[in-house]
């Protein structure tokens, strides 16, 4: 069984060479600006008052979480090199959770108005 | 009839039949990402539940750059998100020494593999430091589960409560999953310090922790956005 495992392993280990030295630091270099574009975003135009914290503030901070998310679980567990099947398996329940945020959020504002108007 | 025999019998090459492996992926490393995908599951549901309880509590929920707006050590107010921003990019540089070492397994070079794991391993315990920092500087301002400065007053004292046992609970929870991750990288660490990958021929193990540690800076990714700046 071990040995097993052991020619298993030998066959997939040098099957991804595909993330460089350069490639890992580009990423790391994508990550660290999108959180300093989330810190510029907060300290520069919210902190400064230059703008209002509205959803639509909100939602900018969301949606450059989930590209720096992206870029983690593409590049760095790279999921991105990985086949479609592993890809699809990861993501399909992904679906679930989405319905359940909206869900429960919608329902949490919903119990808020009903307590507090 | 011969015919039909020979049709059953022979081998089938597509990807979904038995011919090849639809994944590709070692077994090890399927088993992680499945762990892992339970572990989203797990954190998800802190955070839709605090979502859901911020939503519904949102007029009195603390504004996170008062709470959060010292440097431990150095000045107690007027710097919201400084200190969590140093946290932020200590993970995401061991997060690129993890891969770091991950590459160099794929050359099979010892040397660097153990160099690249002891700077992640460093990186880890420095993350916790500053999170023991934070929750100390907390604690003493009033904050623990179920505890608020009396600063919050009344109706303000609702939301107040909540954050801060959601804040403890979920940093908590991760936390303690950077703690496991800094146990399991030294196991490695010691493991490829005493040749069993040299010897097994493949550092395939790096990768498989590797998952586990990204996956760490990716619910940070999270908490951090939800905590710290929505």
């Amino acid at each position: 069984m071990i040995t097993d495992n052991k020619s298993e392993a030998h066959l997939y280990a040098h099957a991804e060479a595909d993330m460089t030295k350069g490639k890992i630091w580009r990423v790391f270099f994508y990550l660290l600006g999108l959180t300093a574009l989330e810190f510029l975003i907060a300290l520069g135009f919210v902190e400064t008052g230059l703008i209002e914290k509205s959803l639509t503030v909100v939602i900018i901070y969301i949606l450059l979480t989930l590209w720096k998310a992206f870029y983690i679980v593409a590049y760095f567990m790279h999921l991105k090199f990985e086949k479609k099947g592993m890809k699809v398996m990861l993501a399909m329940p992904l679906v679930l959770l989405v319905y359940l945020i909206v869900l429960v959020l919608i329902e949490g504002d919903y119990i808020g108005i009903f307590l507090y108007k | 009839m011969n015919a039909t025999i020979s049709k059953l019998d022979e081998v089938k090459t597509g990807n979904w039949s038995g011919g090849t492996s639809p994944f590709k992926v070692e077994y090890g490393k399927i088993m992680m990402w499945l762990f892992l995908l339970s572990d989203v599951f797990t954190f998800t549901g802190f955070l839709v539940l605090y979502g859901a309880q911020r939503m519904f509590i949102q007029d009195t929920w603390p504004n996170p750059d008062v709470v959060f707006q010292s440097i431990p050590g150095i000045t107690d107010t007027g710097a919201p998100l400084v200190f969590v921003g140093i946290m932020t990019f200590i993970l995401i540089v061991s997060s690129v020494t993890m891969v770091l070492a991950v590459e160099a397994g794929h050359r099979n070079s010892k040397k660097e593999v153990v160099k690249w794991m002891v700077l992640t391993i460093i990186g880890g315990l420095v993350f916790l430091g500053c999170q023991a920092l934070e929750w100390t500087h907390l604690h003493h301002a009033g904050f623990w589960f179920g505890a608020i400065p009396d600063s919050y007053q009344g109706e303000q004292a609702m939301g107040a409560t909540q954050f801060s046992s959601y804040f403890f609970a979920i940093t908590g929870f991760h936390g303690f999953h950077v703690t496991v991750g800094i146990i399991v990288n030294i196991i490695i660490l010691l493991m490829t310090l005493s040749n069993v990958f040299e010897r097994r021929g493949t550092y395939l193990m790096i990768e498989k922790v590797g998952l586990y540690w990204h996956f760490v800076d990716l619910v940070w990714v999270f908490v951090f956005t939800f905590f710290y700046l929505v």
